[in-house]
């Protein structure tokens, strides 16, 4: 192979006036970026180095920054430096080129063109801290006729869960942590394709679990001890395509909880092989039913695609009990650049057009609504919910909560915050104990933020606020984006 | 409850917390033969040198026994009425206990040499001694230490800072004999001849002239002191002529209760299982009297403690070398040795046990080789290796560490 | 009160000696003025061994052998449980290190005293290496 032409993504700079020489950051890195030798001398080498701060984080001293590296191309708005170093990275192996993480391409985001109500005068706002504030959120079908048994319903103490995250794709501790804190706050963490490990069936009872094309770890007691069975279609990054777990990752344990041989790829088809229409669809949801003696709500997830409102009615009228759907930032653990970068469509406004679909056909109370893909902040929950979802599925937030710092780089499985690995010597840098806390303490937060929010708006209860487009209004938007949002522009 | 304690050293010190850790009423009396309270001997050879003041001898806060509420009595004791369980002093008065503590410590040994008595001649024991031998030192002159045990190092090492002129005489064949190894013991004297001490072994002083101490090889040194450092014996007179069963020192059980229910004895003047022979030594060490006077204090408050024994153990500095050995002193076991520049360990091992070892400049380490002494756990030489080739806390045997966690799951430590 | 090491979080970074270097002997806590300026030196060890790691730390024993083998008095237990070394009464004869069967006390760096860890007794906080552990692989246990 001839010189490589891609320059280093960062550089790493030394203050030498700061640095001690402790070394603690040649012991983290775990992309051998930094170096000691036997006199001490420090060195680095750049190209080694994703970005993910690990050293700068605990350096003691301050002394490291991560800086983007200075190769200032002539610029060119269309040619970007990042175009030019995919196709050099393209022109030196000839291979698919592989990120982790959500889409972060500057498309435009809704939930920063929306901006919420407040009362004033004509109606009073609430103050959350003096009066009550209802964030509980039931999950699944809200009808029964007369003499048929009750639908189970998922009970939600706010209306935030944390996404789907196979064991395998991020480490154990990742799972254990959600998993606390999932209990502690009275939501749910969902298991991901990747089986329950035996170390979190005491968590069942906060639990969904995820049957996926690859049916990985799928078994009646792991169906029963759920609180809910989730089929997975697809999902946000990755639209249309499967997943594969290299052989490598496939660990003593993980291959244990997935039920398949240690050291094997571990293959989802990218569609379900019994699924090939709606009414395929119907048979699993009847079969996962039964499976589960008609007791444990069954969700199913797609990624938010072109006809999404068509998709969404089809599995409202398969049984699906919650649909679960993925917007175009959702994140993945390893997903080709392409497919990640350019498929699928915003969640804020699939739930809009699923919301009013469901509505117009009049099956809204059939199902619930959970948006998934790209929620940030608590004032996105609130506008999302406002836009006509039940709750929200959260796991780039809570990844970030964890220590995830985005360097994009969860597919090498060399995960420097001990999330996107499985190595022990790397996983065990999440402690579960740490963790479990912040993630609490970020659910903590955001449930303060939204009792504030709704008080504002004078709305004393999560349930009226679903599907409370007057809440909404539009700033910067094009009328036929207002249309498809459902609300008009600020001002009206 | 009447405690009666003879003695106000270390062992006392430690028999005031162990009683008082129990029993915070009962009267507690402490006969003090020296006048001086509780103070540490070892500190004697700093006070010489002016390191440390006439206060800071003290072994204990200066209030610490009026503190514990113990009633400090000044004078000898004479004779024990074990009958009447009362304590007669040499001036008459007669103290009653229900549990009396021997804690008489030790005296130097005084060889039967002609001329010895004269007032040039000193020992190294007390702070008394150390007050008459800075008294004659003003000369600056030649001083013969007599024995290069601890105390006899740290007198030459003491009068050598104060400007001394020192020769030491040792009669067996190496110094620090009870200490060190021949090797080892090469290496510590060609370092106190490097720092101007001068040391002669394997040879008797045979007379004491007039500021001339002849040696039985046929010289003689001429000296403005002479201090004598042969060792100590316990003060068991008291013991022996009460009736109580003596040999070496006192003879104590596994709670340190002498042959007499009411009296226990602990510190320099017993004799005590050293654990890795197996046979009962005067072991007198300051770490093992505290130990014993504290639980021979628990033992007369009530409680029913066992005393595990002692092994010998030494830190000593001198001139700057820090020597450290642990052990039993007559081990004939296979030596392994690390050595770098001046600092070099040796361990001998009796088969997978540790018998002892001996640390030169490297004292970092030797806590936890003490433990495994102490505790005689089985390592294989091989596993020693890596600790040899660097010999840092972080390279011990995994035995060691597996030994750690043991004592940290069933609690088996004495301590944590 | 004790500090617990968890070699199960335990990263072996060391951050916890860096910082507990300077917490002691006057630097007041600055990393950067005891590494650049001074000669800081850590209470504890940190122990690799068999792809683990841990704090070497006091325990804090309940009858401990360094204070029984102290020849000065020096080594105190305070009403806390903590178990510290007064700088002023020692001399350096280092005989707590020969006794100390975890090997945590050490002489200074000029030998002229030992140094042991005293969990940051002067500081109103948790001691340093505990607030200072990234992973929360330590923690200060109440009990005695």
């Amino acid at each position: 192979m001839s010189l490589s032409m891609l320059t280093p993504a960062f550089t790493v700079e030394r203050n030498q006036d700061r640095c001690i020489g402790c070394g603690v950051c040649v012991k983290q890195c775990g992309n051998s970026v930094h170096h000691k030798d036997e006199d001490g001398f420090m060195w680095v080498i750049d190209k080694n180095c994703v970005g993910c701060h690990r050293c700068a984080v605990l350096c003691p001293t301050q002394a490291l920054a991560i800086k983007e590296f200075p190769a200032a191309l002539r610029p060119n708005s269309y040619w970007s430096t990042s175009s030019l170093r995919e196709i050099y990275a393209q022109a030196e192996t000839g291979g698919v080129l592989l990120t982790g993480m959500g889409n972060p391409r500057p498309f435009r985001s809704y939930f920063d063109h929306l901006l919420l109500n407040a009362s004033q005068v004509t109606n009073p706002s609430i103050d959350p801290l003096r009066e009550p504030m209802e964030l509980g959120t039931y999950l699944g079908s809200q009808v029964s006729s007369l003499g048929e048994r009750e639908k189970p319903l998922l009970k939600l103490d706010m209306p935030i869960m944390f996404s789907a995250m196979s064991y395998g794709a991020v480490s154990l501790n990742v799972q254990k942590s959600l998993a606390r804190a999932a209990r502690e706050k009275g939501t749910f963490w969902n298991t991901g394709e990747g089986g329950l490990h035996s170390d979190l069936q005491e968590y069942a009872a906060s639990t969904i679990v995820q049957v996926a094309s690859g049916r990985f770890g799928v078994n009646p007691d792991y169906l029963n001890q759920a609180a809910a069975v989730e089929i997975k279609i697809g999902q946000g990054a990755k639209p249309g395509i499967g997943g594969h777990l290299p052989g490598e990752k496939v660990s003593a344990d993980v291959a244990r909880t997935r039920m398949i041989p240690a050291w094997s790829d571990a293959i989802s088809p990218a569609p379900h092989h019994d699924v090939y229409s709606i009414e395929d669809l119907a048979q699993l949801i009847e079969t996962l039913k039964v499976a589960t003696n008609f007791e444990k709500p069954i969700s199913v997830k797609v990624a938010a695609v072109h006809n999404i409102s068509a998709i969404a009615s089809g599995m409202v009228r398969a049984g699906a009990d919650i649909v679960a759907i993925d917007g175009f930032r959702g994140a993945t653990g390893a997903a080709p650049m392409r497919i990640r970068d350019n498929i699928g469509i915003p969640i804020e406004i699939a739930i809009a057009q699923v919301d009013q679909r469901m509505r117009d056909e009049g099956i809204r109370d059939q199902a619930s609504l959970v948006a998934a893909g790209g929620i940030r902040n608590s004032a996105d929950v609130v506008k999302i919910l406002a836009l006509g979802a039940d709750a929200v599925y959260i796991g780039t937030a809570a990844l970030i909560a964890l220590g995830c710092h985005l360097c994009h780089t969860c597919f090498t499985g060399r995960c420097n915050w001990g999330i996107a690995t499985t190595e022990a010597q790397l996983s065990k840098r999440l402690n579960p104990e740490l963790g479990a806390v912040r993630a609490a303490n970020l659910l903590q937060a955001w449930e303060h933020e939204i009792k504030e929010m709704m008080g504002g708006m004078g709305i004393n209860a999560v349930d009226s606020l679903r599907g409370n487009r007057l809440m909404l209004k539009g700033i910067g938007l094009e009328q036929h984006e207002l249309d498809l949002l459902g609300i008009t522009a600020a001002g009206y | 409850m009447k405690y009666l304690i003879i003695g106000s050293c270390i062992a006392a010190a430690g028999a005031v917390e162990g009683i008082r850790s129990i029993d915070p009423e009962g009267e507690i009396t402490v006969i003090d033969g020296e006048q001086r309270g509780c103070y540490s001997r070892p500190l004697i050879s700093y006070y010489l040198t002016g390191r440390r003041t006439s206060s800071q001898l003290d072994y204990r806060p200066a209030d610490f026994f009026a503190q514990q509420r113990v009633r400090i009595i000044p004078g000898r004791a004479a004779s024990i009425d074990v009958i009447c369980k009362q304590v007669l002093l040499q001036d008459g008065t007669g103290l009653e206990y229900d549990r009396l503590l021997l804690a008489t410590g030790a005296s130097p040994v005084i060889p039967p040499i002609p001329g010895i008595t004269q007032s040039w001649v000193n020992t190294f024991y007390t702070w008394q001694d150390a007050e008459e031998i800075s008294a004659q030192t003003a000369a600056k002159g030649t001083a013969v230490v007599l024995g290069s045990g601890l105390i006899g190092l740290k007198a030459a090492e003491a009068l050598h800072h104060m400007g001394m002129k020192v020769v030491m005489v040792e009669k067996q064949s190496h110094i620090l004999p009870r200490l060190l190894s021949p090797r080892s013991a090469a290496a510590v004297g060609g370092h106190l001849q490097r720092h101007g001490l001068k040391v002669v072994t394997g040879h008797e002083v045979v007379a004491v002239g007039n500021h001339e101490v002849a040696v039985d090889d046929g010289s003689s040194i001429a000296a403005d002191l002479l201090i004598i450092a042969v060792g100590t014996r316990p003060n068991q007179d008291l013991a022996r002529e009460a009736g109580l069963q003596t040999d070496r020192g006192i003879i104590v059980d596994c709670h340190l209760r002498t042959s007499d229910p009411h009296i226990w004895a602990a510190g320099d003047v017993i004799e005590s299982r050293h654990i890795v022979r197996g046979t009962d030594e005067v072991m007198a060490l300051l770490p093992l009297a505290h130990r014993e006077g504290f639980i021979a204090g628990l033992n007369m408050a009530g409680s029913r403690t066992r005393y595990p024994g002692g092994i010998f153990l030494n830190a000593v500095h001198i001139l700057g070398m820090h020597i450290i050995t642990a052990g039993d002193p007559e081990t004939t076991g296979s030596i392994l040795r690390w050595q770098e520049g001046e600092r070099c360990l040796e361990l001998t091992m009796q088969g997978q046990n540790l018998h002892r070892y001996i640390a030169i400049n490297i004292p970092g380490i030797s806590g936890p080789l003490t433990a495994l002494i102490e505790r005689q756990v089985k390592i294989p030489e091989s596993e020693w290796f890596k600790f040899l080739r660097n010999p840092a806390i972080a390279n011990l045997p995994a035995a060691y560490w597996a030994e750690v966690r043991r004592w940290q799951d069933d609690g088996s430590l004495r301590c944590g | 009160m004790k500090i617990q090491s968890n070699s199960e979080y335990c990263l072996g970074c060391g951050l916890c000696r860096i910082y507990c270097a300077a917490a002691h002997d006057g630097y007041n806590g600055s990393v950067i003025r005891a590494f650049k300026k001074g000669t800081p030196q850590a209470r504890a060890g940190l122990i690799e061994h068999q792809q683990q790691s841990w704090i070497n730390t006091c325990r804090h024993c309940q009858d401990a052998p360094c204070i029984n083998a102290c020849i000065t008095g020096a080594l105190q237990k305070n009403n806390e449980g903590i178990v510290f070394i007064d700088g002023q009464r020692c001399v350096g004869c280092l005989t707590c290190v020969m006794v100390c069967p975890f090997g945590h006390i050490q002489p200074s760096l000029d030998f002229s005293r030992a140094v042991k860890c005293d969990l940051c007794r002067d500081l109103a906080e948790a001691p340093v290496c505990v607030s200072h552990c990234p992973n929360g692989a330590l923690r200060l246990i109440e009990e005695v």
